[in-house]
């Protein structure tokens, strides 16, 4: 059996079995004020929507911790991903002595003004002989 | 609750919330659609709320001989000692709450809040 540390006291087999989060909120209601506060203007108007919804009334205190609480496990998350692929990412080639970049451009006729737009950019490796 | 109990008490509520359905709708013959639908949510959110509650207590887990007896802290390396339950409530959809009683355990040590999983 595995153990992880928890914010309460106590050793709760039945939270831990059903995935319960910290907190009033069941997991659902937890999410979903989560996902709100994510993508809403401040976190004062995702508790109120959120009430709105599903009739749980969340303080803007709240609404930001469990917020700020889901970002920073997702950044965790992120960055064990990132890890793991630098862990298992092949050597990479060796590079070249010299890179050269090249721009082009086109000049086309519009009715009232003339535009310069860099239309391709071209990455290589420079060589002895073209 | 055992399965059985656990239907017969649904069953009861189920036909508790579609009577009272029933003579909401008796009581507001013009109502919109969206009056239903808040109405029938409010009625529905009470039995949905003891459905989770009965559910996510038919579990094992909820005993602490059955699930973490002989499991030791994983900091102090002493045996776990149940402690009796103790109740949770989490707030659900439609403003319900719904409450755990799960029996649970300290380290004698330490004392700290640290779950088994799995």
């Amino acid at each position: 059996m595995a153990f992880v540390r928890s914010v309460g006291k106590g050793f709760f087999p039945l939270d831990e079995e059903l995935a319960l989060l910290p907190g009033k909120l069941s997991p659902q209601a937890h999410e979903e004020l989560v996902r709100l506060a994510g993508w809403m203007p401040s976190f004062e108007k995702a508790a109120e929507v959120f009430e709105d919804f599903t009739g749980i009334e969340v303080s803007k205190g709240m609404s930001r911790n469990y917020t700020e609480e889901a970002g920073a496990a997702y950044e965790e998350i992120q960055n064990e991903e990132v890890e793991e692929v630098e862990r298992k990412k092949p050597p990479a080639m060796e590079g070249a002595a010299k890179m050269l970049i090249s721009a082009d451009g086109a000049t086309p006729h519009l009715r009232w003004v003339q535009v310069w737009s860099p239309s391709c950019m071209g990455f290589g490796q420079k060589r002895e002989r073209w | 609750m055992k399965r059985g109990e656990m239907q017969a008490v649904w069953r009861e509520l189920s036909g508790e919330v579609m009577k009272e359905v029933e003579h909401w709708r008796e009581q507001h013959p013009k109502a919109t659609f969206r009056e239903i639908e808040v109405e029938i949510d409010q009625q529905l959110a009470g039995l949905r709320a003891k459905m989770l509650s009965d559910t996510a207590m038919a579990s094992a887990a909820t005993d602490w001989e059955e699930r973490a007896a002989g499991e030791v802290c994983p900091k102090c390396r002493v045996k776990l000692e149940g402690k009796g339950k103790k109740k949770r409530k989490l707030e659900t959809r439609g403003g319900q709450e719904v409450e755990l009683v799960r029996e649970y355990g300290v380290c004698p040590k330490c004392g700290q809040g640290i779950f088994p999983s799995g």
